[in-house]
C-alpha cells in the first residue's frame, strides 16, 4: 500500500499558505497538565506501550545475528532487535526466561554486536536461538517442574520496517499496522525516503528539562521561527509561506511543508555559503550583508509528526529525524540524526553537511532554552493553560487531541490529574 | 594530482584554529573574542573556494597528513560563518549552550548523557 496522498494547498487572500484538517480542530487552550503531572506521566505510559516507536535502522542489521539493544526508559523496558538466519527482523524484551537477566548489552558499550551462533545468557548460561526459541538449559535435571520448552522462548515484541527504519510496538496486538500508520506521507515524501539505503551521517542527544511534548510542538510550529530564529533558521525558512496539514487517522499527526530558497538572486554570499551549496546538501542563504533571504516556491522541507515521538523530514534529498524519550515528566532525552543517500565523495561534500548541522545545532540550542523556561513558567502554576495560534501552532493543538483521544479522556478528565 | 596552491597565508592559524573535532571547533568559537573570530573568518573567506577545490583531489576521509590542518582550518570557517556574517557575535544571546550536546556512535545510541539541563556544564 503506497501512499496515495497529495498535500492539499489553501492560498487565503493575505497569501499565508495553510493546509487542510485545521477546521476540525478546536480551538480553546491547552491545560498545562500534561506537560508537569506526575500523574498524567504515569497514565500517558499506556501511549509507549501502544504505540509503533522507531528504535533503529536496517543499515545496522545487515548480517544474521547482527543487533542491537534499545531501552525503552519511560516504561522501565530493555528490549533487542536481531536478524534471524532466515534474514528476518526480530524484536524481543532484553530479559531472560530463568532469572529475568539481561541478556544481551550486558556490558557498558556493549549496546549492539554480532551473535551469529544463537543468544546465551551470561548469567547461568541458558541459550537460545536467533528466533527467540529456547535451546538449552544447563543441568536441565535441576528444573523438575519446568513449563514445556516452546513456553520458555523470548518473549517477543512488534517488528516491523518503513523505508529502512525499524518500529517496534509493545502492543500484544497493535490497533494497525506500521504501513497503514505511516500511510499520510506524500508520495514525493514516500519516493525520497524508499529511494535509498540511507547511511546514518551523525546526531546528537542531550536531556532536556521539559515534558517530551514541549519538544515536539517548537519543532512543529513555525510561529517562533521569525523571532527566536531570526539569526538561525529564519535565514532558511520562511515561516509565514508554510503550512500545516494536520489528519486524525494513521499515525501521523501533522506534517508541516514549506519552501526555502529557491535561489540567491545575486545575494552577497560568504566563500562558506558558496561552497556549501556548490557541493549539496546546504541550503541557498541569505545575503551577508542585507540578511534578506531570496524565497520563492520550490522543494523545501516536509516534515512529519509520527505520534507519538518521531518527527522524520527531508531537506534538500537528505532525511533527518527528531525523537524524544520521556525519563520523566519533565525530563526528555532529545535526539537529532541525519541520513544521506550516499557517503560524501568529496572534502566539498562532507563540508557541506557539517554546515548544515552547524546550523541544525545552533537553531535547536535556542529552542532548548526556550522550552525549559516555558516548562519552569508551567510547573509554577501560574497560568493553568496555554494559548495556541490558528494555523501556525495547529500542529499543536493537533498533538494534544490525539493524545487525549488515545488515553481516552476529556478536556474536564484532566483535573484528574491536577497532581 | 593538482598542484597545490600555496596556503602559506593560513599556516598562523594553524596553533589556534587546525582543531580535529566538531566540539573542539565549537569550543575554540565560543571562547573567541569576536574580534580574533572575526579575523580568522575574513582571512577564511579570501582562501576557502580555493582550498575546497585543492582539497577535493583527495578522498574526504583520507586527506593527506601534510594538510590535514588545512582541512580543520576550513571546517572550522565552517563554525565561525554565522556567527562572523549574521550574529555579530561569537555566541547566541538566547541559547542553550550547544557543547551541551553530546555527538552519538550511531543511530540507535540513546543513553541518556550525564550532563542535562542549563545549569549541566558545571
Amino acid at each position: 500500500m503506497n501512499p496515495q496522498v497529495e498535500l492539499p494547498t489553501t492560498k487565503r487572500k493575505d497569501g499565508f499558505v495553510i493546509g487542510e484538517g485545521l477546521g476540525e480542530l478546536g480551538t480553546g487552550g491547552i491545560s498545562t497538565i500534561p506537560y508537569v503531572s506526575q500523574s498524567f506521566y504515569e497514565k500517558e505510559k499506556e501511549i509507549w506501550k501502544n504505540s509503533w516507536l522507531c528504535v533503529g535502522q536496517v543499515g545496522d542489521l545487515k548480517r544474521a545475528g547482527d543487533f542491537f539493544t534499545f531501552d525503552l526508559k519511560v516504561v522501565n523496558t530493555p528490549i533487542f532487535v536481531i536478524r534471524g538466519k532466515d534474514a528476518r527482523l526480530r524484536a524481543f524484551y532484553n530479559v531472560c526466561s530463568h532469572r529475568c537477566s539481561r541478556l544481551v548489552g550486558l556490558a557498558a558499550g556493549e549496546s549492539s554486536g554480532r551473535l551469529p551462533g544463537g543468544i546465551v545468557c551470561r548469567y547461568h548460561g541458558w541459550s537460545y536461538g536467533l528466533d527467540g526459541s529456547l535451546r538449552t538449559i544447563r543441568e536441565p535435571q535441576l528444573f523438575p517442574d519446568l513449563p514445556a520448552k516452546q513456553q520458555l522462548g523470548l518473549k517477543q515484541i512488534s517488528v516491523d520496517t518503513w523505508c529502512g527504519f525499524i518500529f517496534v510496538n509493545l502492543a500484544k496486538k497493535p490497533e494497525s499496522g506500521l504501513e497503514e500508520y505511516m500511510s499520510k506521507v506524500s508520495k514525493s515524501f514516500f519516493a525520497l525516503a524508499s529511494g535509498s539505503d540511507w547511511i546514518w551521517g551523525r546526531g546528537f542527544k542531550g536531556v532536556v528539562r521539559a515534558n517530551w511534548k514541549d519538544l515536539l510542538n517548537i519543532q512543529q510550529e513555525s510561529y517562533h521561527v521569525t523571532i527566536l530564529h531570526r539569526r538561525t533558521l529564519a535565514t532558511v525558512l520562511t515561516p509565514d509561506v508554510a503550512r500545516n496539514t494536520v489528519y486524525r487517522d494513521s499515525g501521523i499527526s501533522s506534517v508541516y511543508t514549506g519552501p526555502t530558497p529557491s535561489g540567491t538572486d545575486g545575494a552577497k554570499l560568504t566563500a562558506v555559503q558558496k561552497v556549501t551549496m556548490r557541493h549539496g546538501d546546504a541550503p541557498p542563504r541569505v545575503d551577508a550583508a542585507t540578511s534578506k533571504a531570496a524565497f520563492a516556491e520550490s522543494a523545501g522541507i516536509e516534515e512529519y509528526t509520527v505520534f507519538p515521538n518521531l518527527m522524520i523530514g527531508s531537506w534538500r534529498g537528505t532525511l533527518a529525524t527528531m525523537r524524544v524519550w520521556p525519563l520523566g515528566p519533565r525530563r526528555t532525552l532529545w535526539e537529532w540524526d541525519w541520513f544521506f543517500p550516499k557517503k560524501p565523495k568529496n572534502f566539498g561534500e562532507f563540508l557541506s553537511r557539517e554546515y548544515a548541522a552547524v546550523l541544525t545545532r545552533n537553531t535547536v540550542a535556542e529552542d532548548w532554552i526556550m522550552v525549559e523556561h516555558a516548562s519552569e513558567g508551567m510547573q509554577s502554576g501560574v497560568r493553568d493553560g496555554t494559548y495556541v495560534a490558528a494555523d501556525m501552532e495547529a500542529s499543536c493543538r493537533a498533538l494534544h487531541e490525539r493524545l487525549l483521544d488515545k488515553l481516552g479522556l476529556t478536556e474536564a478528565d484532566l483535573n484528574d490529574y491536577a497532581s | 594530482m593538482t598542484t597545490p596552491p600555496d596556503f602559506a597565508d593560513l599556516e598562523k592559524f594553524f596553533d589556534d584554529w587546525a582543531l580535529a573535532t566538531d566540539a573542539e571547533r565549537l569550543n575554540k568559537r565560543m571562547t573567541s573574542g569576536f574580534d580574533e573570530l572575526l579575523e580568522f573568518h575574513e582571512a577564511m573567506n579570501q582562501r576557502l573556494e580555493e582550498l575546497v577545490e585543492f582539497l577535493n583531489q583527495f578522498p574526504y576521509d583520507e586527506i593527506p597528513q601534510e594538510h590535514q590542518k588545512l582541512a580543520y582550518l576550513a571546517l572550522a570557517a565552517v563554525e565561525v560563518d554565522d556567527p562572523a556574517t549574521l550574529w555579530k557575535a561569537s555566541r547566541l544571546e538566547m541559547a542553550q549552550d550547544p557543547r551541551i550536546w553530546r555527538n552519538k556512535k550511531n543511530y540507535y545510541d540513546n543513553q541518556p548523557p550525564e550532563q542535562e539541563g542549563a545549569d549541566g556544564l558545571g
